[in-house]
């Protein structure tokens, strides 16, 4: 096969953001941030091609990379991702090898690949799977990636400003937008962290009518159903630090405290007065739901999938809530009609990493609601689906009333 | 040149004209009188008639901000307003003795306009009382039917009645998106 029987389109991939958290030592991250970030700058960008023939598959990858990466020129890729099932793939998979023999192929297949010289996703494939994939690429492009320890060391709270240090530059995007670096699953186990702990001591809360205390190796954070409001004597940042890591992986490292017991405690609280209390009591919803959007660090729950239809049961409180800057948007399409997270970052055109952290929050509340029946066809989000009423105003109205406000 | 309405209602002392004051880009037109009936052991003054405010839209368009009257011996006011609207906005005061009774209330009296539009519904005074609480409201919404947007806000607040009139919109067409496409990129054949 010529050349000509195939074009590109080009992605241009830089590496913004590395998985960096979850494989550095933590007490050691604040010091090595700053020689990280120079090799980082060192490190040739990754630039990537994906045939024309699969538009879906253009949308979908731009979805997964998007802000993250940019697109750029065909001439600058030097990976090119295929879709091993489309029709010639195997003849355009030997015309890039003809004209680019230095090109790393990143090949998406339903079924294993047996070519060692292809990175292989298997489909269906998560936005996970694929930043997996081009981090081995990049690996392959950048062969002196460095090799990091496991090793924890130092107290708790030690490790939390460890992160927020490392964070710092990131921090209001990742406060604001519940993004995190963490990237190797899909999902995350809500019970894992501190959001389930929090939820299990609400309803024990509720359901007795007194306060109770919640320790989690961390900070004691105190409840009280009668007022609604939860206390913890920590402020956002180091509460986000916190959540940003398995409780039971806070609860290994912290040597520095006398009693290492792995068992979350729940016990009750004797009555006092608040108001000696320092720092601020919290609304519980507020507080569970920014716990939930830190722990999920832009991941789906356990028993939601990117594909899976969902719903919103009812609007969040988004005018007290720590929301994204799309939320309204978000909450819109998944209160319209049964939706999955994947196909919302894809009408939004935003980073699915946004769409899912809200969707984690939303969820910790219990305002989602799982579609069983998936066959059910969802609504195409626009004004005359929502109703067929010649009074609805025309969406090129609502988009000049919008452009009148921040949605920030 | 395009003429549009956006109308806020609700009882009285809810927030209406602050929530318009905070939105209009004119300052808002406001018809009010000292109270003189029970009115008066709520608020000072009250609105008779209706306020107005004004945003200027691209191309030279106006969205007209109407507030009803929020006593419910102006009712007649209520359908000259509402006629043409694009949507509705509920303000509830939660310091009231029944804000439930109230949203019931107000949203049978503009049933014809959220049938044939939507409405987005802000609760305020949430600080000063938080019963009923949010999921209250929701229940009342579900057993009259009715699916819309309810947030805890405060009139004064410029984002909290912003992000209220975006969810009004948003509602109305849950695709609508401003952004361009961010990746601009022309894909070219090789």
């Amino acid at each position: 096969m010529g050349r000509s029987h195939f074009s590109f389109h080009n992605v241009k991939i830089s590496r913004k953001l590395m998985s960096t958290e979850q494989t550095m030592p933590i007490s050691s991250l604040g010091s090595q941030h700053k020689s990280e970030s120079k090799r980082m700058n060192a490190e040739q960008t990754l630039q990537i091609s994906i045939p024309e023939s699969k538009s879906q598959l253009i949308k979908v990858v731009r979805v997964f990379i998007r802000k993250r990466y940019r697109l750029v020129e065909n001439d600058q890729a030097n990976v090119t991702i295929v879709d091993c099932d489309a029709y010639e793939a195997r003849s355009m998979l030997d015309d890039l090898r003809q004209q680019y023999p230095d090109r790393t192929i990143i090949g998406l297949s339903v079924s294993d690949q047996q070519d060692d010289s292809v990175i292989h996703v298997q489909k269906p494939f998560s936005q996970d799977d694929l930043i997996q994939a081009l981090d081995k690429a990049s690996e392959t492009v950048n062969p002196s990636k460095i090799v990091v320890g496991e090793k924890m060391g130092g107290s708790i709270h030690q490790a939390a400003s460890a992160v927020s240090d490392k964070q710092a530059d990131n921090d209001r995007q990742v406060a604001r937008n519940g993004i995190s670096t963490r990237t190797n699953a899909a999902q995350y186990n809500p019970a894992d962290y501190l959001q389930e702990a929090l939820k299990t001591a609400y309803n024990k809360s509720r359901k007795a009518g007194f306060n109770l205390r919640l320790d989690v190796w961390w900070q004691p954070i105190i409840i009280f159903p009668s007022m609604g409001k939860v206390w913890v004597d920590a402020d956002d940042q180091k509460l986000q630090a916190f959540c940003r890591l398995p409780l039971k992986t806070f609860a290994r490292h912290h040597s520095q405290e006398a009693q290492r017991s792995t068992e979350i405690k729940i016990s009750p609280e004797p009555m006092f007065n608040t108001n000696k209390l320092s720092g601020s009591l919290q609304a519980m919803d507020a507080f569970l739901w920014k716990v939930a959007w830190w722990n999920a660090g832009g991941q789906l729950p356990l028993g939601i999938t990117e594909r899976q239809l969902i719903k919103l049961k009812s609007w969040p409180n988004i005018t007290r809530f720590l929301c994204p800057d799309h939320a309204v948007q978000i909450c819109a399409l998944l209160f319209h009609a049964p939706v999955s997270p994947l196909r919302i970052a894809e009408i939004l055109d935003i980073e699915s990493k946004e769409v899912y952290g809200l969707i984690s929050a939303a969820n910790a509340l219990g305002l989602i609601e799982t579609i069983q029946n998936q066959s059910i066809t969802p609504v195409k989000p626009s004004a005359s689906s929502v109703s067929s009423t010649a009074n609805r105003p025309n969406t090129g109205l609502l988009r000049r009333i919008l452009s009148r406000f921040n949605r920030k | 040149m395009g003429q549009h309405k956006l109308i806020f209602t609700g009882p009285v002392g809810a927030g209406k004209t602050t929530a318009i004051a905070s939105i209009s880009d004119e300052p808002p037109v406001r018809t009010d009188e000292a109270a003189t009936d029970m009115t008066k052991q709520r608020k000072r003054d009250t609105t008779v008639a209706l306020d107005y405010g004004v945003m200027h839209l691209p191309g030279g368009e106006k969205l007209h901000l109407y507030g009803t009257p929020g006593q419910e011996r102006f009712d007649f006011m209520w359908e000259i307003l509402s006629t043409g609207g694009i949507g509705l906005m509920i303000l509830i005061n939660n310091n009231r003795p029944d804000p439930l009774k109230d949203l019931s209330f107000f949203l049978q009296r503009f049933e014809a306009l959220i049938k044939t539009t939507a409405v987005a519904i802000g609760v305020t005074q949430m600080d000063i009382k938080d019963e009923p609480c949010l999921n209250d409201y929701h229940l009342v919404l579900q057993k009259m039917d009715i699916r819309a947007p309810v947030f805890e806000v405060d009139a004064r607040n410029k984002t909290d009645v912003s992000l209220l009139v975006q969810a009004l919109l948003f509602s109305l067409d849950p695709g609508l998106n401003l952004e361009q496409e961010e990746n601009n990129v022309e894909f070219k054949t090789a």
